[in-house]
């Protein structure tokens, strides 16, 4: 018997080329190292998804992986990882959704699922409790993720199913393709959802009815009432429930970390059109949340006339905002609703699609790309026809839609012609919306992040506009003031490091970055390391943790050196290292990445030269099998 | 402005425009008159709500308060530094995300 | 004392029904809790359903067996389950689908209040469930 509580114990194995579905057992000594979500997957991956194996073939592996504080007591408690090697970047992969999908799975008794193979015709994999079967999917193949979940609901006479779904993008193997989860939260990046598509699954559906257990009932409900409490009277709280991201929109623009036309700025003249008061003014219905979580960052909104009347949706984040506004050089926010929505229904990343047109509407403005090579559309900066038909031409990969869809670094390797120097990426994902010049933590963490530009495995935001009191709370007063100054680069690499430890954690156990843990600033590593013992009854000195923290994080490095990832790739466009910034409070600035790469990897115990792991880290971390095969 | 006063833009945002009850106005204050000056200007304006979140119990400026001047991060140990004609400030609650 | 809800203010969060399901299960089991969120779809508008302690409760009345009685420092009417045979008579009475039946043990589940302190009250974050004394 698996010997934590907190967990399921269980996961599916499911072989989409036979077309079989089997119970797994969960390791626990896998747990003890790893945790759950990411950590889970990071290992799947290592173990059997090697160098030789492509990301769209049949011998990859899709993960769906929750972890053990996931649907239990704690705040924020929503979240499920999604982890595959990525078919946009080639290298380790993975993308994260709150809402009720991954808490579903665990009321219905499974920690993860494993997919495996390829389905000779479209199937969804259907779980109720414990019957688990494959069921045929042809009549919902081609279909939106919203048209999906609705006939999948009806076939099921039950409106309560929970559902992660593909929609046409992932089926037309568009390489930034997201898996959509109830409630159209999106596990936008990396292109899981082309994983998806690649293996002919349109969906899983979930519906669980069961109990989750955790260990020590008095400590737990105790530990949990006070994070609940502690988050609903955090300085920041107030804020975030209001307005959600969008409610930084307006911040960032003058700290000149608001990506305005592919990054040639950091400020958009128009920003008070497309930000939260004008979002909630226009479009508010009401506020929403994610399972457990007493913030309630999201919001329904539903256009009441105009173009695009009628368009209703939820999860307007912060990033599409940027993407499909000040990105695009637009600052109709009509359309920016439409965009998203498109984006939800097709199942695009709204970051990577967005970042996509834009890059494109640069080399329209240098005179680098061309009407035949557009098929005829005039890439003009700002024009929002463009924009939603550029969409749905990468969704169903026609015409120029077609290079778009393979991501932006393949797309200007195709152009040639000076391309190259636009497109705004590092390892093949397109970077979201944060200039490095405008907060150094963030350039960094776009550098080394292990899933390409990312700045959500790092998640600086001590330094975004500074928390001076949770700095010195956590670093001790010598940090200040630096910690606290977005342009400063003194104790960043730190921030850095010890955000992706973290962050690795949070997505191994389960929670939401955007609440307690990183945009509140709340939660930390002693918090964590008592609610993980609390529930599952394992011994979590916080030491423990930031070991498996670390792990995590080294093991995923690994990974990507196998993949031929070295410190040459961790590297940042030269608009940010060498082009300054024109804007706000990030005039003149550059991103110094050398130096703080240079501690970064000091701090690691990383090898300056090759930007790996050295064998004595790994011994530490437990990972003498990767010094084989690195070849330390 | 004359010689002895100057005027300065205030721009509120987030739930500081809902406290506040507007999203800027026009202040007029004495030369020499500082960031502090101009916060407790609008705190006695606006009331104990507003004032609340500008300042600390200790009279400091509120840790989460984020305020740029004419564009620019003004950090808190500058907050009594003069102002000058023209200038234009935004307070912000303070907030992160991605 | 009795429960205020006030639907207009939730968000679907679940809190209510993990903590109450919690406190009287030990465990985080939805399909136990006492109060219910009620939704049009995923986006709402939501209404926490929750027994109304109503003075001439239809459910004590139609129980056969005198199971369901009025706890007086609460004035919540409560379940004993040792008295209670399963037969889901209350379950038919009561007119806001706010008792019901435990399919595995058989006896029947309802709001009691948390015997003074209810739980869904203290951990609503919105103030859409709150505890009136």
């Amino acid at each position: 018997m698996f010997p934590y509580r907190g967990y399921a114990g269980k996961w599916l194995y499911v072989d989409l080329t036979a077309g079989k579905v089997e119970v797994r057992e969960y390791d626990p000594e896998l747990a003890q190292g790893y945790l759950g979500g990411n950590g889970f997957g990071t290992r799947l991956l290592w173990e059997h998804v090697g160098p030789e194996v492509d990301a769209l073939a049949p011998e990859s592996l899709l993960i769906f992986a929750t972890g053990p504080l996931c649907g239990t007591l704690v705040p924020n408690a929503g979240r499920v990882e999604v982890i595959a090697k990525s078919p946009l970047t080639g290298i380790y992969g993975d993308a994260n959704a709150g809402g009720f999908f991954g808490p579903e799975l665990k009321f219905a008794g499974w920690d993860a699922i494993v997919v495996r193979g390829r389905s000779p015709s479209p199937v969804y994999l259907a779980v109720q409790d414990d019957r688990v079967e494959l069921r045929d999917a042809g009549v919902l193949w081609g279909h939106t993720t919203s048209e999906t979940e609705a006939a999948i609901r009806r076939a099921w006479d039950d409106p309560q199913v929970k559902t992660a779904t593909i929609g046409p993008a992932g089926e037309n193997g568009v390489r930034f393709a997201s898996i959509q989860m109830t409630p159209q939260r999106s596990a936008g990046r990396c292109g899981m959802g082309t994983v998806m598509g690649s293996k002919g699954l349109k969906a899983v559906a979930v519906r669980g009815r069961g109990p989750i257990y955790v260990a020590d009932l008095a400590r737990f409900h105790e530990l949990a009432v006070e994070l609940h409490l502690r988050l609903r009277a955090n300085p920041v709280f107030p804020a975030v429930s209001a307005y959600g991201t969008p409610g930084i929109v307006s911040l960032m623009d003058p700290l000149g970390r608001f990506p305005t036309k592919n990054f040639q700025m950091g400020s958009f003249p128009e920003v008070d059109k497309i930000n939260a008061e004008a979002l909630q003014n226009r479009a508010l219905v009401r506020h929403l949340s994610c399972f457990g979580c007493p913030i309630g960052c999201d919001k329904l909104y539903s256009l009441p006339d105009g173009p695009y009347a009628g368009t209703s949706l939820r999860s307007v984040e912060y990033e599409t905002l940027n993407a499909m506004g000040a990105n695009v050089w637009s600052a109709d926010l009509d359309a920016i609703l439409a965009a998203n929505r498109l984006c939800d229904d097709m199942g695009l990343d709204t970051i990577s699609a967005g970042r996509a047109i834009g890059f494109a509407m640069e080399l329209w403005e240098k005179e680098i790309l061309n009407l035949d090579e557009t098929g005829g559309l005039a890439l003009r900066w700002g024009d929002v026809d463009v924009l939603l038909r550029l969409l749905g031409m990468i969704a169903r990969r026609e015409g120029f839609g077609n290079l778009l869809a393979e991501g932006m670094r393949q797309a200007a390797q195709v152009i040639g012609r000076g391309a190259e120097q636009y497109a705004m990426h590092v390892k093949g994902m397109e970077i979201a919306a944060q200039d490095g010049r405008a907060q150094k933590s963030m350039g960094l963490a776009h550098a080394t992040s292990n899933r390409g530009a990312d700045h959500l495995k790092a998640f600086p935001v001590i330094d975004e506009t500074g928390y001076p009191d949770e700095a010195r709370r956590r670093y001790g007063e010598e940090c200040l003031p630096e910690m606290a100054q977005p342009l400063a680069i003194k104790h960043k690499p730190f921030l850095v490091k010890d955000g992706e430890d973290f962050g690795a954690v949070v997505d191994s156990v389960g929670v939401c970055k955007s609440g307690g843990t990183f945009v509140l600033a709340e939660i930390y590593w002693p918090d964590i390391a008592a609610a993980v013992e609390a529930a599952t009854g394992m011994d979590m000195p916080v030491k423990r943790l930031k070991r498996i923290g670390e792990r995590i994080y080294n093991l995923q490095r690994c990974y990507n050196a196998v993949h031929g990832i070295t410190r040459a790739d961790d590297r940042l466009p030269r608009r940010f290292t060498e082009e300054p910034s024109p804007s706000g409070n990030a005039a003149g600035q550059i991103v110094e990445l050398e130096p703080m790469l240079e501690e970064y990897y000091q701090l690691r115990e990383w090898d300056p030269e090759t930007g790996w792991p050295t064998a004595e880290k790994l011994r530490q971390l437990g990972l003498e099998d990767a010094i084989e095969r690195l070849d330390l | 402005m004359s010689r002895h006063m100057i005027a300065v833009k205030v721009r509120y945002h987030n739930i500081l425009r809902k406290v506040a009850g507007r999203t800027e106005e026009s202040i007029v204050l004495p030369v020499g008159a500082s960031l502090h000056n101009a916060l407790e200007h609008v705190g006695d304006r606006h009331g104990p709500r507003l004032r609340h979140m500008l300042f600390a119990p200790e009279g400091n400026v509120a840790s989460y308060l984020v305020i740029f001047r004419n564009r620019t991060l003004v950090p808190h140990d500058q907050a009594h530094a003069p102002l000058a004609d023209g200038d234009e400030l935004m307070f912000f609650p303070a907030i992160s995300g991605g | 004392m009795y429960l205020e809800i006030q639907a207009q203010k939730c968000t679907g969060c679940r809190i209510c029904e993990n903590f109450c399901s919690f406190h009287h299960e030990g465990v985080i089991w939805p399909q136990r809790s006492r109060v219910t969120i009620l939704a049009q779809g995923d986006n709402g508008p939501f209404v926490p359903n929750v027994c109304r302690q109503c003075e001439d409760a239809p459910c004590a009345l139609a129980c056969p067996v005198g199971a369901i009685t009025l706890h007086e420092p609460t004035e919540a009417w409560v379940v004993d389950v040792e008295e209670c045979v399963g037969c889901g008579a209350c379950v038919e009475a009561c007119p806001f689908d706010a008792i019901f039946l435990d399919g595995e043990r058989g006896g029947s589940l309802k709001c009691d209040l948390c015997r003074g302190e209810p739980e869904c009250a203290a951990m609503c974050p919105t103030g859409a469930i709150r505890e009136v004394v």
